[in-house]
């Protein structure tokens, strides 16, 4: 009986079904009877069917649940884990602390690194950078980020943000994959498996890398597609002449050289079917095809030769430079266009134990006016309206020196009780500040956004529920965020 | 209404009954999931899920038929029952397909013809030994009319050592092998060596019972043996974490749990992890028994950061060392006991010189002071702090080396005497390198007067050692709770001796404590004195035996010398006084000791009678020329082992402490949230345990191998039976448990897995039973009318066919050319890469290359390509390897445009089709049609047709009019590998044809077993 036929057969009314349904089952336990297989379409538990189909094509979920403000994500991954107290969340308050014990009633039960154990005195530190307001929404800004400062207009501004890892990989790994051990599926690897793909002649899940000074390694895990099919892994879009890892066409081999043998390729494999009938060869073919067309269309667009000058004079000079932290901005931007679902970036090198006065403004120059370039550049292009940049790392810092504060040095520990993260574009509210913490910046305060409820607000807005975009495995129904997370409704336009 | 009374009996309150066996109508569940009402519809819409049609009519049915319970199916004990009657007897060729024919006809299904004799015998190789035919072995088969052809076939493969790659390479995902340890630093680790062993067992066939009790408890059986112990790195090839700033115990309690994850995927097919936070939702495993499984392997003597270094091998390890060495160290281990009988007579002399000290003070006196000057290399008293700047001071030694000591930031105080150093949060003091240099082999005292201000749970007093995650390699002494810890180690808490004090140093006062070590690597060589009398010692760690002398590599820092104060920018002194420091290269006596502290006393104790035994002990250790020889040569002895001991290869084993470590149940999974203390358990509803079995893991084996255990032997046959097929007789061969699927063949299952279990656990003899099969031996053509009533080939009315893993893929290509190496075993290949993908994820000085190998190390097989687990091998990657991260026992197939630039731009595979064209046009000469019959025929393993012989001919008259015009383009192809072709090949035609062969290598039957 197939499956049709089934569904026929029980599309009756309530008494009748009771008296219909004889089906051929022994008596087993019914716990098997009820077995799920691991297709979704047998789940005993399945997923309401999606509503609407404004997602791309061969998505999982054939849709969207409900319409989708964003149709895709370029996330400004800064990994390291940024001090939120130099760079967004202004404390005035600070000043007067600065070089004070932090009071325990501040730090309560929050736990702190391994790192700073010894330490036998904590000392709060304000940031040694100034702050001003800017823009018609007065929001403040540090000195480090002029360039930002002037798109703040544009940004939801989220203050409140907190994790529950403290150490860098777990920590990476819950904001990509909402689970501490790697091994689980990263935010473009669900997207990818439930809305499908806007552009087949390009991966849809892009992944560029940039190092600052000092960096903290990063592990391929963070755009792995876990327990999701493995056309669902990010693909690393690499400076250098090899973009895609083996797109280029071995020496001596033309393109119409390659086009010539996909068509024997081709024949040879329609001459197999015949033999096997085997679907999967046609899917082959196909396969083919799409890596003949990825050979064209991703050196086109990664090839910025053409991008004028004024291009260059807002992401910076360091965008004419491949690989760096501003010419992955200028990519993500032409990836953008060309309806790439999900383009992470990744910049390493904001783990300032020490030395952090430096080490946070030399961050800040490999990365303030490209993040900035990119927003406007979005914007004048209509882009922003459709697209989500998310920028933020895994957890904050301390409020407290780690190491020996001086006037002119001090360091911060990793912090997971709090963390600043901006989002801006599709769908949220441009201007705004979301959520609060203390006087210290040590304990959220107000409106605090866990991090399940960002990846649940990221989902809503490319029309997902978060909830019903699950994968099973191994028995269990696997979820982005877990079995947290609520969406953050207020900061959504 | 998980439990069967529940579910019967009425609700409070309403009077309903949640179910009436055999009355649906009246069974609230029933009109609960009809009900459109949201006030009572199951499951409330609010969870967002439904009941499909099918599922509502189960459930409704299974009320009507008397809502019996019954435990799932996998928990019950397999049984064979009486084999099937069927129609196609001659079609049957074993039990196996008795099974698949039964079910086939009661579908009304007929098998498929058996498969072309070419085919087969790829299809056999592929699946048991990972490569394929070569062109003889195709021929020899094809012509062996024989009746046992086939059979000869399968017997020369299950004998071939490429059977034991094969099986280890579905192992390592088992395993979760990996060369590198994960986390932020990934830190490489070689476990090569139980990878080896893992080919050996599968060639040697070891019963699955013995396979996995080593690999469980091979350190616990009677009489273990070097292998049985290196089994259990099975156990420690989880993740670890060295990242700075972790909490240690966190990482501990994780790896515990994923041992305990390991064995139940791997062994039981379910998924205990579920339950580490809260009772598992859907399978019988509460989290108690999540902690009971975990308690067993609870006990490793281990912290929870893995140390790295030169020669670092976080313990418990296992000595690596072959015949030779262990006779080289038999050997120098009889001379060293040697030597130390000798010294043990040699100290019984008392000559009569020595009695008479001790009735002339003076003179013992003047022996004593002559004696405490030899081997002093250091006396440092800080009374003279010369001022460098703001910060710094020098003070110089009164003995030895003349380099001065440098102090920052102390604090000054009153000391013994004069001055003394006081610690604050950035005191340093560091004296000059090379002072307190001493191997575990090396006699040596260090004494220095301490002021406690407080009691510290933990403070450093003196070290000459590296950091934690560097094995605290070197000595050290720090005060716990006050008392004082003394630690030589090369690894610790491993390769260490720790002893400690059984009180505590008094807070708020001098006290010169000393601690002498004789040099001979045992806790019992160690004295502690404080305030020159000696002090009882509890030993808590006595095991060291390698090297302890620090060397510097790119992956170790912070070894600053001999320090004091702070261990690492840890455990520091705070606020304490330090004075008075001494520091001898050879062990003190008693009676120096005492004299230094307080000469009065030691003289009055000598000259009464009662005390001689400590005048010959000094005379002994500090005079007697005798004694200094013997302990020369013992020196020398133990050196010498050291030296042979330090390239001895190490690896991560299990071992327990001596006493278990205790377990609680984790309240949300947290390592810092213990609540109810358990004991080693295993989770009831699978089996009970059987008392009078060891509450170890060797307990545990037993249990898992004991003949009533439901799930051992079926979970391991289904995943032979998914080699073969590609798919599990239960599809979910992760997952026996109620969310897994259904067994397609149960009966079938159940016969293989008792059959498995009556023959010993004889893995082999299974494969054979499966391969042997008429159902293994069918044409995997599809049918049309087939697709659509099982196009996932579950009732298997035709042959398997799989896409080759990733491994196939490469290994068939090295395969087919020549290239490949059969060498087998050893450590991980670092064969082509594209450039630069492990320097884009760090930017750590000490970062790890990529060295593509010259020769023979880009030929190895896949399964000894290097994983690193932060950056694992890419094109292994895009063909669906499985994840390291965890233990994984089953991957996924997908085809991707990614798979295709694989195939044909990696210059693995390039090089691969032209040495294959060189090879095959220098065997068949220049007819074309030949080189073509034979290229196809190695990258497919047939002949093509003759409509794909026409193909091929045009594709080649292509290819060489091009090359032809375009010379250099062959030769710059030619040069993609880093093996050419001969000078006397032409270029062009070799490239022509590697072309064509790279085609159909790229076709669906280059990479697919059919």
């Amino acid at each position: 009986m197939n499956k049709f036929q089934e569904q026929k057969k029980f599309e009756d009314t309530r008494r009748g079904f009771l008296k219909k349904a004889s089906l051929g089952f022994g008596s087993i336990a019914l716990s098997s009877l009820l077995g799920p297989t691991t297709t979704m379409a047998n789940d005993l538990l399945l997923p309401k069917k999606p509503t609407l189909n404004t997602g791309g094509m061969g998505g999982a979920l054939n849709g969207t649940h409900f319409p989708a403000k964003a149709k895709r994500v370029i996330y400004l991954f800064q990994s390291g884990g940024p001090s939120q107290i130099e760079t967004f969340d202004y404390k005035p308050t600070l000043e007067k602390w600065h070089g004070q014990e932090i009071p325990d009633s501040v730090r309560g039960t929050q736990r702190n690194s391994g790192m700073v154990t010894s330490q036998s005195t904590f000392p709060l530190v304000q940031s040694i950078y100034d702050f001003k307001q800017y823009g018609q929404s007065g929001t403040y800004v540090s000195e480090i980020f002029p360039y930002t400062a002037k798109v703040v207009d544009e940004l939801c501004i989220i203050k409140s943000m907190y994790t529950e890892a403290i150490n860098h990989e777990p920590a990476v790994m819950f904001v990509q994959t909402g689970s501490q051990l790697s091994g689980r599926p990263s935010i473009g690897s669900w997207l990818s498996y439930g809305l499908g793909t806007d552009n087949k002649d390009l991966p849809n899940f892009v992944v560029m890398l940039s190092k600052g000074g000092g960096a903290q390694p990063l592990s391929s895990a963070a755009w792995g597609n876990g327990f999701l099919p493995s056309h669902h892994q990010g693909v690393q879009f690499r400076s250098g002449k090899d973009p895609v890892l083996y797109l280029n066409n071995p020496h001596g081999v033309e393109d119409y050289d390659r086009r010539r043998a996909l068509d024997y390729i081709a024949d040879l494999n329609n001459q197999q079917y015949d033999i096997w009938k085997d679907p999967e060869i046609q899917s082959k073919i196909n396969q083919y095809e799409m890596a003949y067309r990825m050979q064209s269309s991703v050196p086109d667009a990664v090839d910025t030769s053409n991008e004028p000058d004024h291009i260059y004079d807002l992401y910076g000079e360091d965008a004419k430079t491949p690989g760096t932290y501003a010419a992955n901005c200028l990519q993500a931007r032409r990836l953008a266009e060309k309806d790439v679902k999900f383009i992470q970036l990744y910049h390493m090198g904001w783990d300032q134990h020490g030395g952090l006065p430096r080490g946070i403004k030399r961050q800040a120059l490999s990365t303030d006016q490209a993040t900035a370039g990119l927003i406007t550049d979005l914007k004048q292009r209509g882009l922003l309206e459709d697209t989500l940049v998310v920028w933020g790392g895994e957890f904050g810092r301390t409020s407290f020196s780690q190491g020996r504060l001086t006037a002119d040095n001090y360091g911060r520990d990793h912090h997971p009780g709090c963390f600043t993260m901006w989002m801006a574009g599709a769908g949220v509210k441009g201007g705004m500040v979301y959520g609060e913490t203390d006087d210290f910046s040590y304990n959220v305060a107000r409106n605090g956004v866990h991090v399940h409820d960002f990846q649940a607000t990221l989902m809503h807005l490319l029309g997902i529920d978060h909830e019903r975009l699950t994968f099973k495995h191994q028995g269990r129904r696997y979820r982005l965020s877990d079995v947290h997370g609520h969406v953050v409704k207020d900061i959504l336009a | 209404m998980d439990i069967e009374e529940n579910a019967y009996e009425a609700i409070k309150g309403s009077g309903k009954h949640p179910i009436v066996p055999g009355k649906p109508e009246k069974s609230e569940i029933v009109t609960r999931i009809l009900s459109d009402d949201s006030e009572i519809k199951m499951p409330p819409p609010e969870f967002k899920v439904e009941l499909t049609k099918k599922e509502i009519a189960v459930l409704t049915k299974w009320v009507e038929q008397g809502a019996e319970y019954k435990p799932h199916w996998s928990f019950i004990k397999p049984k064979k029952v009486e084999l099937p009657e069927i129609a196609s007897k001659d079609w049957a060729k074993n039990e196996v397909d008795r099974f698949i024919a039964a079910k086939l006809e009661f579908n009304k299904l007929s098998p498929s013809k058996r498969a072309s004799k070419e085919n087969l015998i790829r299809r056999l190789n592929f699946d048991l030994i990972g490569l394929p035919p070569t062109l003889q072995q195709i021929s020899d088969f094809v012509s062996d009319t024989s009746e046992d052809a086939y059979e000869k076939v399968v017997n020369r493969l299950l004998a071939s050592p490429a059977y034991g790659e094969r099986m280890a390479t579905e192992w390592m995902d088992v395993a979760r092998y990996a060369d590198s340890d994960g986390y932020l630093d990934d830190k490489h680790r070689d476990f090569s060596p139980y990878r080896d062993w893992v080919i050996t067992a599968f060639n040697e066939n070891m019963p699955y019972d013995q396979f996995t009790t080593w690999q469980l408890a091979g350190d616990l059986i009677k009489k273990p043996t070097q292998e049985s112990i290196l089994a259990t790195a099975f156990n420690r090839l989880h993740k670890k974490n060295s990242e700075a700033g972790i909490v240690y115990e966190e990482y501990r309690v994780e790896y515990v749990a994923d041992r305990a994850l390991s064995v139940g995927k791997a062994f039981l097919g379910l998924s205990v992890e579920c339950a580490r936070c809260h009772d598992h939702k859907y399978d019988p495993i509460s989290q108690k028994d999540h902690y009971e499984l975990f308690a067993f392997f609870n006990s490793t003597n281990e912290i929870g950061t893995p140390v790295y270094g030169p020669g670092q091998v976080p313990g418990p390890s296992l000595l690596l060392t072959n015949d030779e060495q262990d006779k080289v160290l038999e050997y120098i281990d009889a001379n060293i006991d040697t030597a130390k009988k000798e010294l043990v007579s040699v100290r019984t002399k008392k000559p009569e010189e020595v009695a008479q000290l001790a009735a002339n003070t003076q003179k013992l006196e003047s022996v004593l002071q002559k004696a405490l000057k030899k081997g002093l290399v250091a006396d440092l008293d800080f009374n003279h702090l010369s001022k460098k700047d703001e910060k710094t001071y020098h003070t110089s030694t009164n003995a030895g080396n003349p380099s001065l000591t440098v102090v920052r930031e102390p604090e000054i105080g009153q000391g013994l005497n004069s001055k003394a150093i006081f610690v604050n949060d950035y005191t340093t003091v560091t004296l000059p390198k090379k002072v307190g240099w001493f191997d575990q082999s090396d006699p040596f005292t260090v004494s220095l007067a301490v002021y406690p201000e407080i009691v510290y749970e933990e403070a450093s007093l003196f070290t000459h050692c590296e950091e934690t995650r560097q094995g605290l390699k070197g000595y050290s002494m720090h005060l716990e709770n006050n008392q004082l810890k003394f630690i030589i180690a090369r690894s610790w808490p491993s390769n260490a001796i720790q002893v400690k004090t059984k009180n505590p140093i008094p807070v708020k006062e001098w006290s010169t404590i000393t601690v002498s070590y004789d040099g001979l690597a045992k806790a019992k060589g160690v004295k502690m004195y404080l305030n020159g009398k000696e002090i009882p010692l509890a030993i808590e760690i006595d095991n060291l035996y390698k090297s302890i002398l620090f060397k510097k590599n790119a992956h170790n820092y912070a070894f600053d010398g001999f320090t004091l104060g702070v261990r690492d920018k840890f455990m520091l002194f705070k606020d304490g006084g330090l004075d008075k420091l001494t520091i001898y290269e050879r062990e003190l006596s008693a009676l120096e000791v005492l004299y230094k502290q307080s000469p009065k006393e030691a003289l009055e104790l000598v000259t009464a009678s009662a005390k001689q035994e400590l005048l010959y002990d000094f005379y002994h250790t500090s005079i007697d020329s005798q004694v200094e020889k013997t302990r020369k040569k013992l020196h020398e002895l133990r050196q010498e082992r050291l030296a042979e001991l330090e390239p001895i290869k190490e690896i991560m084993v299990l071992g327990d402490l001596p006493e278990p470590r205790p377990t609680f149940v984790l309240d949300r999974g947290m390592y810092d949230a213990p609540t109810d203390g358990v004991r080693p358990d295993i989770p009831e509803a699978v089996m009970p345990w059987k008392e009078g079995l060891p509450r170890n893991r060797l307990g545990l084996t037993k249990w898992l191998f004991d003949t009533e255990n439901p799930l051992t032997s079926r979970v391991f046959v289904n995943r032979l039976w998914q080699m073969h097929f590609g798919r599990g007789l239960v599809e979910t061969s992760d997952d026996f448990g109620n969310q897994g699927s259904l067994p397609s063949h149960p009966e079938l299952l159940d016969w293989l897995a008792v059959e498995f279990m009556e023959s010993d656990w004889d893995i082999k003899k299974i494969h054979k039973l499966i391969v042997m099969s008429s159902t293994y031996q069918q044409s995997s053509e599809v049918k049309p009318e087939l697709l659509e009533i099982d196009s996932d080939n579950i009732l298997l009315a035709r042959g398997p066919s799989m896409r080759m893993t990733a491994e196939m893929v490469r290994d068939n290509a090295l395969a087919i050319s020549g290239l490949l190496s059969s060498k087998i075993g050893g450590p991980s290949a670092y064969p082509y890469q594209p450039e630069g993908l492990w320097d884009e994820i760090s930017n750590k000085s000490w970062r790890y290359k990529y060295k593509q190998e010259p020769g023979e190390g880009l030929y190895r097989r896949s399964l000894y390509t290097i994983w690193k687990r932060t950056s694992a091998p890419p094109s292994m990657q895009i063909f669906d390897v499985g994840d390291r991260s965890v233990c994984t026992v089953k991957r996924r197939q997908t085809s991707t445009p990614l798979q295709a630039l694989v195939l044909l731009n990696d210059p693995q595979f390039i090089e691969a089709s032209y040495i294959l064209a060189e090879n095959i046009i220098e065997e068949t000469g220049a007819d074309s049609e030949e080189q073509l019959k034979k290229a196809f025929q190695f990258s497919t393993g047939r002949l093509p047709k003759d409509k794909e012989l026409t193909v091929l001919k045009k594709f080649l008259a292509d290819e060489l009019a091009r090359f032809m015009e375009r010379k250099k383009d062959a030769i710059a192809y030619l040069d993609m590998g880093e093996t050419k072709i001969k000078h006397t090949s032409d270029p062009i035609k070799v490239a022509s044809l590697a072309t064509v062969i790279n085609g159909i290598m790229n076709t669906s039957e280059g990479y697919t077993i059919r």
